[in-house]
């Protein structure tokens, strides 16, 4: 009991007992969310390095895309300025 | 010659990345201003259930967040895997709304999530409650900045092309901001997940009374989804018109096809609200028809047509010509960048630059082109008729579908008559997925509508695929599938743990005693 009103005199709290959140549900709901992240993270990461990072580095370069748009064989002007 | 399957494969896995993405996005939209009310009402009553009911579906909403976040970054890879000339192309665009979306809104909205679970007790009453509707602006202020990025795609606004960096670049980022088609996508779009989140608590807390559980807080839960609810629906369908308004105007193709309008009528049009289009004849079998309604819709007056498909492909061959000519000017500016004469043709043709490299999916140079190359290439911006005519229709139906539900239980609720006919809670119950559904169609109205074009009139989707093979696309699909597949069944299985315990059996809330140590007074019922 002593605990308690000393808790809540710590701290500006709606209701005298503490919060739902820390309490043992709480926690485990705490728990759940947390392992379901850690799960999200692993399978991003795998997905990163099994998809994603093994993927070429396409060229994008303006001839490059000059050529992926159709073979232009033009020198390669410097990128400044607006268009014409 | 571009590789269709790889486009097709590209296309399919950015597809089911954004629909996965989008099941968790319009509920955090939705479920937020809920808590936002339940709170406010809390603050302003004292009473407990209102804290109870908060922290309550703050736990469902949490699992949807946690779950939501980070699901949409897979399509930043793909951007980057598979979407690499779509990248560059207008990368200095679109990338910029996108990295504005995540330095401010997604930065606020997930530092104040963590206050919101963290900070019952350590804040005060109103500087919680702050903290619930930073979230909730944060989590819509995020949307607000994605759709102005897909709004570019769809009514490309203040950029030009560069021939020297072969992308597009910005002319004025205020044109990008205040795009007419933004303001159009976000207030439907929000006001969509709105609708998700009044029916999520709905339809659960309809469960809850047919089970005889937690009955005060699903009661009064009820009550505000039914409220908020039958706002939301009304303003879906109200700001859906000003979105349907905005797509006449500038993506007629789309429209055309949505109403599978084969030719172009006298004003006002009829609207079909049933038929078979039929892609190969041209015309729509068995059609339904509504005089005036489409014209009124799609023009908001009585004597301005509506261009019809064939119109707008015999208008998309003319414009695939002026694009060849821009493309002929371009090629002599990258031999040549002082070539005055190009620079003037190009700057009188340029605006159809998309047009001529539409041609570039069945010849290496459109200059070659000949005219039937050019008749299939107007004839592939036809977007898939069916598909959207049906589409739009079964989205339309569900918005006045929800007009009427909400409207029932804001009725039941006023008359404090809830509990009492449990059809209308089987009703509200089995009700649950149509939101997502209607959501999803609306994700395909706008985004499959706007096929062929990544960018509309600006980008052929088929050019923005990066140089993959069909082999890497088809492996990170399979990931991307496995991935989403795993947390579907994690999240499912969490939600549903959470929903069956409920408030009593978390010990959120005690049933018939409102038993609480030191909260039964503040109860005042059940």
């Amino acid at each position: 009991m002593a605990n308690s009103n000393a808790l809540s005199s710590a701290a500006p709290t709606a209701s005298a007992r503490p919060d739902w959140f820390r309490s043992r549900g709480g926690r485990r709901y705490g728990r759940d969310i947390a392992v379901l992240l850690v799960l999200k993270l692993v399978l991003l990461a795998l997905l990163w390095a099994l998809a994603v990072r093994p993927a070429p580095r396409a060229d994008t370069s303006p001839a490059a895309v000059a050529h992926h748009l159709g073979g232009a064989t033009g020198p390669v002007p410097a990128p400044e300025g607006g268009g014409p | 010659m571009i590789d269709s399957t790889v486009v097709d494969l590209s296309r399919l896995q950015f597809a089911i990345t954004a629909l996965y993405h989008f099941l968790f996005v319009p509920l955090t939209l939705g479920l937020v201003w809920l808590l936002a009310i339940m709170e406010t009402v809390y603050v302003m009553t004292g009473r407990e259930i209102w804290k109870r009911m908060t922290q309550f579906w703050g736990v469902l909403f949490g699992i949807n967040f946690a779950m939501g976040v980070a699901t949409g970054i897979t399509m930043e890879f793909q951007f980057g895997t598979n979407w690499a000339y779509y990248a560059h192309y207008v990368g200095d665009i679109f990338g910029t709304p996108l990295a504005i979306e995540g330095l401010m809104a997604f930065f606020l909205e997930s530092t104040f999530v963590g206050l919101f679970f963290f900070g019952w007790d350590r804040l005060s009453k109103v500087g919680h409650l702050v903290v619930t509707w930073l979230v909730a602006l944060g989590s819509n202020l995020s949307a607000l900045w994605i759709l102005i990025a897909n709004a570019w795609m769809q009514y490309p606004v203040g950029a030009r092309f560069n021939f020297r960096t072969m992308r597009m670049e910005v002319e004025s980022f205020t044109d990008v901001l205040f795009n007419p088609v933004a303001q159009a996508k976000f207030v439907h779009t929000v006001s969509a997940g709105y609708v998700v989140g009044a029916m999520f608590v709905l339809s659960i807390s309809a469960w809850y009374l047919l089970r005889g559980r937690n009955v005060a807080l699903a009661k009064r839960s009820l009550t505000v989804a039914a409220s908020f609810g039958l706002a939301s629906a009304l303003s879906v369908v109200v700001l859906g018109d000003e979105s349907g308004y905005t797509v006449s105007e500038n993506q007629k193709m789309k429209l055309a096809a949505i109403e599978a309008m084969w030719h172009t009528e006298e004003p006002p049009a009829a609207f079909t609200i049933f038929g078979f289009p039929d892609v190969a004849e041209r015309t729509t079998h068995l059609a339904v028809r509504i005089p005036y309604v489409m014209g009124l819709i799609g023009t908001h007056s009585i004597d301005r047509a509506m261009p019809g498909i064939e119109e707008l492909v015999h208008e998309a061959e003319h414009r695939i010509d002026r694009g060849i000519a821009a493309y002929a000017a371009l090629q002599k500016l990258r031999a040549n960048p002082d070539d005055h004469d190009a620079a003037l043709s190009f700057e009188a043709n340029s605006d159809d630059l998309g047009y001529g490299l539409l041609l570039l999916r069945r010849v290496d140079d459109p200059t070659k082109a000949t005219r039937e190359d050019i008749a299939a290439a107007a004839a592939s911006t036809i977007p898939n008729v069916p598909v959207l005519f049906w589409s739009f229709r079964l989205m339309v139906a569900c918005g006045f579908y929800f007009i009427a539900l909400f409207g029932a239980a804001f009725w039941l609720a006023s008359r404090r008559q809830l509990g009492d006919h449990r059809w209308f809670l089987r009703l509200a119950l089995y009700s649950l997925p149509l939101p997502w559904v209607a959501s999803e169609l609306g994700w395909i109205v706008a985004e499959y509508g706007r096929q062929p074009w990544a960018i509309e009139g600006i980008l052929p989707t088929a050019l923005g695929v990066s140089s993959v093979s069909r082999v890497q696309i088809a492996t990170s699909l399979a990931g991307f599938v496995f991935f989403y597949t795993v947390l579907a069944i994690v999240d499912v299985a969490l939600l549903r743990k959470y929903i069956k315990r409920g408030p009593d059996g978390l010990g959120l809330w005690r049933q018939k005693t409102g038993a609480l140590p030191g909260a039964a007074a503040a109860a005042g019922d059940d």
